[in-house]
C-alpha cells in the first residue's frame, strides 16, 4: 500500500477533472468570465450606440447577433451585460452562501429557543414580498451595483439556511459530533470543521441553483429602475426587452436565453461534479 | 488489572431523568423517563468497573453523564474529590482531556470529511500546545500503538473496515492521555472474530497506561474478560455488584442470575439450569412499583410489589438489592 499525501483539495481537483461533465462545465464558465474581464477590448461597438436608421435589423455579418429597436449591436450589447449578469449572479451568490450557510447551521446546531426564534424569522422573512425588501434595502443604502448584490444575496438566503439547518439536525445526532463535544471541541469549531463540510453537497448544489435565479431577480429589480440603468444592460434586462419583440425580433431574446441557459447548465454540471470531488467516500481508488 | 485502592470516579445517588413533551404550541410535561435513577458507584484508579443491562437500563446514560454529554436532575459525580455537576463549562475543560469515550458504532463516530491525522489531532489541538511536528509524532506514535500505520494516516474512515474505525476510535481517545475511558459498547458492532482482537487491545492499552476504564455491555462473557468489578443496571438502577470472579460465581440478585444463566455455554448441565424471564424490560417512564423487577422475578412475593429493596452488602465489595439475597433461593 503505497500513500500519495494528498490534501483534500488536491485530491479533489483530481476528481473533478476526472468528471467530463464538470469539466465541460468549468471551461464554459471560466470562457464567459473572461469574455466578461475582457469586454472593452472585445465588443466590436459602444453598448450605448445607436444607429436609429437601421433599427431592428437580423443577425448579419456586421452585426453577428442582429441589433435591437435602437439600433444597438446586440453581441455588444450581451458582452456588457454578462459582466453585470455574472457578477450579480456570483457576488449574491457567495453572500447568501454566508448567510444562509452560517445562520442555518448555527441554528441547527443550538436547537431548542434559540433555533426556534432564528426560523421563526426566517418565516417571517420568507412571508415578505422580496421585492419589498430589496427596494427598502436599495432606499436605505442607496442605490448601486454593489448594494443590488448584496440586497439580493440578503433575500436568497433564506431557503439555504433552511437547507442547512435540515441536515445539521440530522447530522448532529452523529456520534461523531457528540465525540467532538466530549472532547472539549469550541461550539464554532464543531459547527464549521465538523458540521459545515458534511453538508458541502447540498450547499453547492443549492448555490449553483441560485446564481440563475439572482441574474433574472437583477433583471426584474432592474426592470423597475432600482438596478442596472439603461443604456447599461445585463442579460435579463436583455431577455425581458426580448420577450416584448418576440414575433418579429426574435433573436433578441434567443441569444441572451441561450448564453443564459448555457451558463446555467454548466454552472449545474460543475456543482454536481464539485460535489462528488469533494466527497472523500466518492474517491475512486 | 491492579487496581491501588484510591476511588478515583465517586457517583453518589445519581438521576437523570428526561421529561416527556406533549403539544405544539402549549408544552405539558407528561411524564419523566427515569433513564438513571439513584445510582451510587465508585470506580478506583486502574479498575475495570464493567456496566452491564438490557439495553434501556441506563449504562449508557450513566457513561454519557460522566462526560456531561446530558444533564443529570440530582446526586454527585465526583472526579478525583472534584463534583463535576458544580462545574461550568469553563471549568470542566480541563477534564475533558482527563475523561475521553469509545462509542459504540465506528461508522458513526468518526467524521467522514476528516483524514486520520485530523482526526487524532484534533483532541490534541484542544488540549496541548504541540508543533505540527510534533502533532505529526504523537499521532504516529498512536496509530503505531492501536495496531495501524502511519501510511494510514492521509486516509479517510471510509476506506477502513469496522475493527480498523474502531481502532482509530481508541487511539483518539487516548491521544491525550486520559486518567479514565468509557467504553460504551465498544465492540458491539462488530463481527465476533474482530472483537477478541478489539478487547485485547483495550485490556493491553490499559495496562499500559494504567487507565481507569469503564466498560458498558450487554454481553456478561465480554465483561468476564475485562473488569475487575462487575455492576448489573436494570430499569435505571444498580441491583448488584461485586468482583467479577464473585459475581460470575456466586450472583445473588435473581435478575444477575437469570443473566448468567443465559451465557450461552458448551457444557449441557449449565445449559440445562438456564432461568427464562417471563416479559421484556418494563418502560422506564413507568416503571413498577416496589422492586422494578418483581413483576419478571422468579422468586417475588407480595413484599417486593410494595418496597423497593436497598442495596445491602452481602459479602466484602459484593451488593445486591433484594429482599432475599441472604438467603440466595437454591
Amino acid at each position: 500500500m503505497i500513500e500519495r499525501g494528498e490534501s483534500l483539495w488536491m485530491d479533489a481537483r483530481r476528481r473533478l477533472f476526472q468528471n467530463r461533465a464538470a469539466v465541460f462545465g468549468l471551461a464554459v464558465v471560466c470562457v464567459l468570465v473572461a469574455l466578461a474581464i475582457f469586454t472593452p477590448y472585445l465588443a466590436p461597438y459602444d453598448y450605448d450606440r445607436q444607429d436609429l436608421a437601421l433599427g431592428a435589423a437580423a443577425p448579419s455579418a456586421a452585426h453577428p447577433f442582429g441589433t435591437d429597436s435602437l439600433g444597438r449591436d446586440l453581441l455588444t450589447r450581451m458582452l456588457y451585460g454578462s459582466r453585470i449578469s455574472l457578477l450579480v449572479g456570483f457576488l449574491a451568490t457567495l453572500v447568501s452562501m454566508g448567510i444562509g450557510v452560517t445562520y442555518g447551521a448555527v441554528s441547527g446546531y443550538l436547537g431548542g429557543r434559540t433555533d426556534g426564534i432564528l426560523m421563526r424569522t426566517v418565516d417571517i422573512l420568507y412571508a415578505l414580498p422580496f421585492i419589498f425588501f430589496v427596494i427598502i434595502l436599495m432606499v436605505y443604502f442607496g442605490r448601486s451595483l454593489v448594494n443590488l448584490f448584496i440586497a439580493l444575496g440578503c433575500i436568497q438566503w433564506l431557503t439555504m439556511a433552511r437547507i442547512v439547518r435540515g441536515q445539521v439536525i440530522s447530522l448532529k445526532q452523529k456520534e461523531f459530533v457528540e465525540a467532538a463535544v466530549a472532547m472539549g471541541v469550541s461550539t464554532p469549531s464543531i459547527v464549521f470543521r465538523h458540521l459545515v463540510p458534511n453538508v458541502l453537497g447540498p450547499i453547492i448544489v443549492y448555490a449553483t441553483l441560485t446564481v440563475p435565479t439572482v441574474m433574472l431577480e437583477e433583471a426584474f429589480i432592474s426592470f423597475l429602475g432600482l438596478g442596472v440603468q439603461p443604456p447599461m444592460s445585463s442579460w435579463g434586462l436583455l431577455m425581458s426587452d426580448g420577450v416584448k419583440h418576440l414575433e418579429l425580433e426574435p433573436w433578441l431574446i434567443l441569444f441572451p436565453g441561450f448564453f443564459l441557459s448555457l451558463t446555467l447548465f454548466s454552472l449545474n454540471f460543475l456543482g454536481d461534479g464539485l460535489r462528488d470531488a469533494l466527497d472523500p467516500r466518492y474517491r475512486s481508488d | 488489572m491492579s487496581a491501588d485502592g484510591m476511588p478515583l470516579l465517586n457517583i453518589a445517588d445519581l438521576k437523570v431523568h428526561f421529561p416527556i413533551y406533549r403539544g405544539l404550541l402549549w408544552r405539558k410535561t407528561m411524564g419523566l423517563v427515569k433513564a438513571v435513577d439513584g445510582v451510587s458507584v465508585s470506580v478506583r484508579r486502574g479498575e475495570v468497573l464493567g456496566l452491564v443491562g438490557e439495553s434501556g437500563s441506563g449504562k449508557s446514560t450513566l457513561g454519557r453523564a460522566v462526560l456531561g454529554l446530558n444533564r443529570p436532575c440530582g446526586g454527585s459525580i465526583s472526579y478525583g474529590g472534584v463534583d463535576l455537576l458544580r462545574l461550568g463549562k469553563r471549568e470542566f475543560r480541563p477534564y475533558r482531556s482527563k475523561i475521553q469515550i469509545i462509542f459504540q458504532d465506528p461508522y458513526s463516530s468518526l467524521n467522514p470529511r476528516m483524514t486520520v491525522y485530523d482526526i487524532l489531532s484534533e483532541p490534541l489541538r484542544v488540549h496541548e500546545r504541540l508543533t505540527r511536528s510534533e502533532h505529526r509524532r504523537r499521532v504516529s506514535e498512536m496509530l503505531d500503538r492501536v495496531g495501524l500505520e502511519e501510511a494510514h494516516m492521509n486516509r479517510y474512515p471510509h476506506e477502513f473496515s469496522g475493527g480498523q474505525r474502531q481502532r482509530i476510535a481508541i487511539a483518539r481517545a487516548i491521544i491525550v492521555r486520559p486518567d479514565l475511558i468509557i467504553a460504551d459498547e465498544p465492540v458491539s458492532a462488530l463481527d465476533v472474530s474482530i472483537q477478541a482482537q478489539i478487547l485485547n487491545l483495550l485490556v493491553d492499552l490499559q495496562q499500559s497506561f494504567q487507565l481507569t476504564l469503564i466498560f458498558i455491555s450487554h454481553d456478561l462473557a465480554v465483561v468476564r474478560h475485562i473488569a475487575d468489578t462487575v455492576a448489573v443496571m436494570y430499569l435505571g438502577k444498580i441491583v448488584e455488584s461485586a468482583p467479577a470472579d464473585r459475581l460470575y460465581a456466586r450472583p445473588l440478585n435473581p435478575y444477575t442470575q437469570a443473566l448468567i444463566s443465559a451465557v450461552p455455554s458448551v457444557d449441557p448441565a449449565t445449559r440445562a439450569r438456564r432461568i427464562i424471564l417471563k416479559g421484556q424490560i418494563p418502560s422506564p417512564s413507568d416503571p413498577p412499583s416496589g422492586c422494578h423487577f418483581h413483576p419478571r422475578c422468579p422468586h417475588a412475593v407480595d413484599r417486593c410489589a410494595r418496597e423497593e429493596p436497598p442495596p445491602a452488602e452481602f459479602a466484602p465489595g459484593h451488593h445486591s438489592a433484594c429482599w432475599f439475597s441472604e438467603f440466595p433461593p437454591s
